[in-house]
């Protein structure tokens, strides 16, 4: 049932068609591989941003969720996979901060130098068409492959460039993943059954639920866990890992701490988001109840992150470990903002996850910049650098005050909305947050004024430069960002109103309309 | 006052700060330094006009027509449950605050001008202090409470850049960082109460949307039942919030550090405005503090604790600046006192005529250290007086204010606002609360006659005050008119005067409005300055007996005097010395436990237990394959005994359910 022209299948295939070019380009024609990534990267912008712009005049389709721009293809119609692609309020800021990460990290790549740039860029932009993929299928089949389907390019993205840890790290990280990942595939094919042979999602999210249905192992007694439940907790495992969730995380720092600022725009900007994607489109919506069952034990394990994060930042030594911790410490928040399950909270998550994607590229992009005119990532090796890179210091400034949560940042925006979310469901959530919010601006400060403040350190390189001009144009429209976002959130708001509606009501138990539909607020103001 | 014009008014007093700030911050440099000035300073003065004019265009209006709110934009909406738009405040209450930021502002930035004459990072300096202005101004204006928070945070962000404003000083560095941190501490608490507050008041048309415009949750303010513990938490909160930026007990310790910060800035910041902003922040919602008189109690206790317990501490301090600092901090109590007891027009007096004795006397202790080429050590002074004529009579006039002598400005408020507590307060916690606040007065005749007499009179301790110069003009004119204000002020506000058709007010009958007319329970009575006739009389004998004291024994040191000051029990000079070991304590007590457990984490929990489990999967996994690696051993009789052992084990296992 497709109706007009398939602008989705557009978005996968551009970078596609972009990955080909390159691998048809021979290697020493540099330059034209570069060309032909930038291309492939500022298409795939202008056609999200296409479709944003549009968002409010296409047409919706379907139910619990429904979806724009919706694509329907028969694959293999004999166990019921169809190729569906589909676009919501929650996947358009994911595709949009994919398209933005994407062009990031080949703007990184482009300005700090790629050592082999056809296997770069060919698997950077192979792994962009994956995530798109995941982001945009409503079919479970479909999404599963396309998730699964990631981890390839990826294993060599991460394998192949980077320090000299990066082979265990990326070892440890597949290993971490695939493990769970059959899991849900088994889940997925359960699901299959219930929803009566078809992988759709709407099909899914409509199946009539057998939970009441308790496993007993015959002559004990023994009361396990609903199928139902199982299959929540293989989604939830899966998406826990790639968020991470402490005590999930630890293939992140180690990660983290080989890959190159190219990369990791992207990887940490958007692959670790899917985790927060998918506990939103598939374990809230799929299993309401379940939800609701483990909601107790996902708070807790979010608030965990939160802490934890918070607390091995603040020992840390090396800068970009300091970062890939607060990283998870800020994934803790935006669970939080989805476990919360209330409107609000699940708002304020979405709005986190596109200020969260700009502020960890920013800031690994800085520590890369400073690692390169420092010759070290230890902090206590460094001190002072203010004096001799005001615009490093400066920007360095606005990134670190938006991640530790600065009002009018949009850091901010995100942990208010949370916040308030998490203190509609209980105000104990909103108090803990608040100690994760006093740690982060200990941790950050100790990060920023260690490295800007003090005397210079003895053991500093000499003729260390500013950001250069093309340093700076990479990171002042991050910075203009993390302002406007501060300012203005309504624009992320504005857009993902009627999916998140929708979403909350697939979250309850009870029917849609019991969700109250909104109304005009007059504002008395006292004269 | 119509909509289009107070945008207007909100819009430039708001952009000539932040324009200069940023033209600075773009342009600016030590080459540059006279675009750098003139930028720096005439920001601020615009500032100050559109202000002036906007009281002017205030005083014209009826009096209940007054107080405008704007809606400038939606910052978060989300449908039927949220409703966030960013907005804007012009009452009396804000416009007190715009003419005492962008006024005494102004002064401290001229005079900025003359002390930054010689420091390279001028242009970093002035884009600072335009953008502190600018913070404080937002605070000021909001009327919404993320706008406030946003107010109140920049407030915070823009004070921690100037006290780190000398960044090779690791003191400074770390002074900043700890201001800082005590601030997000209150940043969060005010964040807190905001959303008890969202998630309590009654919107104003029964729906479930939560609005976050301060003047609809106080039009809603009867959603609070008196005393209820919800209205309880909410202004313990905000309390919170506002002793972290006021620093009161126990939020206090970061002030005394922040004098790390070049002097102008402890004149702008940590005299005249940031410090106030608590007292602000109680007065503005003192339709939920009406209704919380536990938490009232409290805030007037802490109040008074606080201010003796600076003054007390002042008195051993041996640094200029931080005398004047727990000075500060001792008036600053005495405000949040005036507000706990419901005295907000009497705590708002204090805190204008306070903006100019106190940024007089930090600027003053500025022309000494400049003249003394950096040293703050009053024991190395002494006999300033004969060399730097001018800045000794400024200086004399503000510790006069300060002190509460008759006339000055200092004890119109003072006294204004310790007679309110003992002829409004409650029975005797009240009375001995105004017992403390005499004492307080006692300390404080004390302190500052000390500071003014071992630091301008006697002889010269060093050769240092001998050779020193009196400042440029451009530093003395910001002290001299302080000074003048410091003189009159006090009376000037108290006396209502008329100009042709514009009416200006007594100070309290001016601000009546913004504390009276929201419906709001049972309001404290505002006693006007009349009625404190016993207080102030009482009080003035005190600050007498201070004074006279400290000339006894700093001035003429009467060796009677000496031996007064000796009998003193060796606890408390002790106490007075290590600031009541505050520092030792929360270090302690708090940072350290912290960094314990962090360290616990990153040294057992990470490697041993989270990354643990995994690095046991993947033994476990291993030890798996070589304990099974054995039975692969291609020997046909091993497998054809597993296939028997398997299949037996099969039957008995079928049989057994199959006859159950």
């Amino acid at each position: 049932m497709t109706t007009g022209f398939s602008w989705l299948t557009l978005v996968l295939l551009v970078p596609i068609l972009g990955a080909v070019a390159i691998l048809c380009t021979p290697r020493r024609e540099a330059w034209l591989i570069k060309t032909f990534a930038l291309i492939a990267a500022l298409a795939t912008g202008f056609l999200v941003l296409g479709l944003l712009l549009n968002y409010s005049q296409a047409a919706a389709t379907g139910s619990p969720i429904s979806f724009k721009y919706a694509e329907n293809v028969q694959w293999l119609p004999q166990i019921g996979a169809s190729y569906r692609l589909g676009l919501d309020g929650l996947s358009a800021w994911f595709l949009a901060l994919n398209a933005v990460v994407f062009l990031l990290g080949v703007v990184v790549a482009l300005v700090r130098g790629v050592d082999r740039p056809k296997l770069f860029f060919g698997l950077l932009i192979l792994t962009e068409a994956a995530t798109a993929g995941v982001i945009l299928s409503t079919d479970l089949l479909l999404f599963y492959l396309f998730w699964e389907g990631m981890l390839l390019p990826l294993y060599f993205l991460l394998s192949s460039f980077g320090n000299e840890k990066r082979q265990r790290a990326t070892v440890k990280f597949i290993g971490y993943t695939v493990a769970w990942y059959l899991l849900m595939l088994l889940a997925i094919i359960y699901l299959h059954t219930q929803a009566g042979g078809s992988f759709s999602y709407d099909a899914i999210a409509a199946r009539q639920t057998t939970g009441q249905s308790i496993i007993t192992v015959p002559g004990f007694g023994w009361k396990l866990l609903t199928p139902d439940q199982f299959a929540f907790l293989a989604f939830a495992l899966a998406f826990a890992i790639k968020v991470p969730l402490v005590p999930f995380h630890t293939w992140l720092p180690d990660l983290y701490e080989s890959l190159p600022a190219s990369g990791l725009t992207f990887f940490a900007g958007i692959v670790s988001k899917l985790g927060i994607y998918g506990f939103i489109r598939y374990a809230m919506t799929l299993f309401p109840k379940e939800m609701h069952d483990f909601q107790g034990l996902l708070l807790a394990l979010a608030l965990l992150s939160i802490l934890y994060g918070a607390f091995m930042a603040l020992q840390e030594v090396d800068i970009k470990r300091i970062v890939a911790y607060s990283s998870i410490s800020h994934l803790g928040f935006i669970s939080l903002g989805v476990f919360a399950l209330t409107v609000i909270g699940l708002h304020g998550a979405i709005l986190q996850v596109i200020n969260h994607g700009i502020i960890i590229a920013a800031l690994f992009i800085i520590m890369e910049l400073i690692e390169v005119r420092t010759g070290t990532r230890d902090r206590s090796l460094m001190s002072g650098l203010e004096k001799a890179m005001p615009w490093m210091y400066f920007l360095f400034m606005i990134t670190a005050l938006a991640a530790l949560g600065m009002p009018g940042l949009n850091g901010f925006a995100g942990e208010f909305m949370i916040m308030l979310g998490a203190f509609e469901a209980s105000w104990v959530l909103a108090v803990i947050a608040g100690i994760g919010v006093v740690l982060a601006g200990w941790y950050m400060l100790r990060l920023h004024q260690g490295l800007m403040h003090d005397p210079l350190h003895k053991g500093t390189k000499e003729g260390m430069t500013d950001l250069r001009l093309r340093e700076r144009w990479v990171l002042i429209p991050l910075c203009a960002a993390m302002v406007a976002l501060g300012l203005f959130p309504n624009i992320v708001g504005q857009l993902d109103q009627g999916s998140v509606q929708q979403y909350m009501a697939a979250s309850h138990t009870q029917p849609a309309s019991a969700i109250t539909q909104p109304t005009p607020l007059t504002h008395e103001v006292h004269a | 006052m119509s909509q289009g014009f107070v945008t207007t008014v909100v819009l430039l007093v708001l952009g000539f700060p932040l324009i200069g700030s940023l033209i600075n911050a773009a342009f600016g440099s030590a080459k540059r330094r006279g675009l750098v000035n003139i930028v720096g300073t005439v920001s601020i003065g615009a500032a100050f006009v559109v202000s002036a004019v906007a009281l002017i265009v205030m005083l014209t209006a009826a009096s209940s027509h007054r107080a405008v709110t704007v809606t400038l934009w939606n910052w978060y909406v989300v449908g039927g449950s949220l409703s966030v738009a960013f907005q804007a405040t012009l009452d009396q209450l804000s416009i007190i605050m715009l003419l005492v930021v962008t006024g005494v502002g102004f002064l401290i930035h001229v005079y900025s001008v003359g002390y930054m004459e010689h420091d390279e990072g001028v242009a970093r300096f002035f884009a600072y202090m335009n953008f502190f202005v600018f913070s404080m101004l937002f605070l000021v204006l909001a009327a919404d409470l993320v706008f406030l928070i946003i107010g109140w945070a920049l407030v915070a962000v823009s004070s921690y850049f100037l006290i780190g404003f000398w960044y090779e000083r690791p003191s400074a560095v770390a002074a900043a960082r700890k201001a800082f941190i005590t601030q997000v501490i209150g940043d969060v608490a005010l964040v807190i109460a905001a959303f008890l507050i969202v998630t309590n008041v009654m919107s104003p048309i029964g729906t479930h949307i939560y609005s976050l415009s301060m003047p609809t949750i106080f039009h809603n303010v009867a959603s609070f039942q008196y005393g209820s513990s919800t209205v309880t938490w909410i202004c313990l909160l905000l309390a919170i919030g506002a002793f972290a930026k006021s620093a009161q007990f126990p939020l206090h310790t970061w002030l005394p550090d922040a004098m790390e910060g070049p002097t102008p800035v402890s004149a702008l910041i940590h005299a005249a405005t940031m410090v106030t902003a608590g007292v602000y922040l109680i007065a503005r919602f003192h339709p939920l503090f009406d209704r919380a008189p536990i938490i009232q109690g409290l805030v007037a206790c802490v109040g008074i604790g606080t201010s003796f317990m600076a003054g007390i501490i002042a008195l051993s301090q041996v640094d200029i600046k931080r005398v004047i600092a727990y000075s500060t901090m001792s008036q600053i109590g005495l405000m949040i006192y005036a507000v706990g007891m419901g005295a907000y027009a009497a705590g708002m007096y204090h805190l204008v005529t306070h903006a100019f004795f106190k940024a007089l006397l930090f600027l003053g202790a500025g022309n000494v250290i400049h003249a003394m080429h950096d040293e703050q050590d009053i024991r190395v002074m002494g006999g300033l007086g004969k060399r730097l004529k001018i800045t000794e009579k400024s200086f004399l006039i503000g510790s006069l204010a300060l002190s509460g002598i008759p006339l000055f400005a200092g004890w119109f408020s003072k006294e204004n606002l310790l007679g309110y507590g003992v002829l409004n307060g409650p029975g005797h916690v009240a009375l001995l609360l105004y017992i403390i606040g005499v004492c307080i007065n006692v300390l404080t005749g004390l302190y500052a006659f000390r500071l003014w007499a071992i630091v301008f009179k006697g002889e010269p301790q060093t050769a240092r005050p001998a050779a020193a110069h009196e400042a440029p003009r451009i530093m003395l004119v910001p002290v001299v008119i302080l000074a003048a204000l410091s003189a009159i002020a006090g009376f000037f506000l108290w006396w209502p005067v008329a100009f042709g058709s514009v009416r200006v007010q007594d100070f309290t009958q001016f601000l009546s409005p913004v504390f009276t007319s929201i419906t709001s329970g049972p309001l404290a009575h505002e006693p006007g300055v009349a009625s404190g006739w016993i207080g102030m009389l009482v009080g003035t004998a005190m600050s007498l007996i201070g004074v006279g004291g400290a000339l006894r024994l700093w001035l003429r040191r009467e060796p009677d005097a000496e031996t007064v000051a000796s009998r003193i029990p060796r606890f408390i000079t002790q106490l007075s010395m290590h600031k009541f070991y505050f520092d030792e304590l929360y270090d302690a007590a708090i940072v350290r436990p912290l960094r314990a457990v962090a360290k616990w984490c990153r040294k057992l929990i990470e490697p041993e237990i989270m990354d643990g489990w995994v690095e046991g999967v993947g033994i476990g996994v291993d030890d798996l394959g070589n304990t099974l690696q054995p039975f692969q051993s291609g020997l046909i009789r091993d497998y054809i005994a597993y296939m028997v052992f398997f299949a037996l084990l099969f039957v008995i296992i079928i049989v057994g359910v199959v006859v159950r």
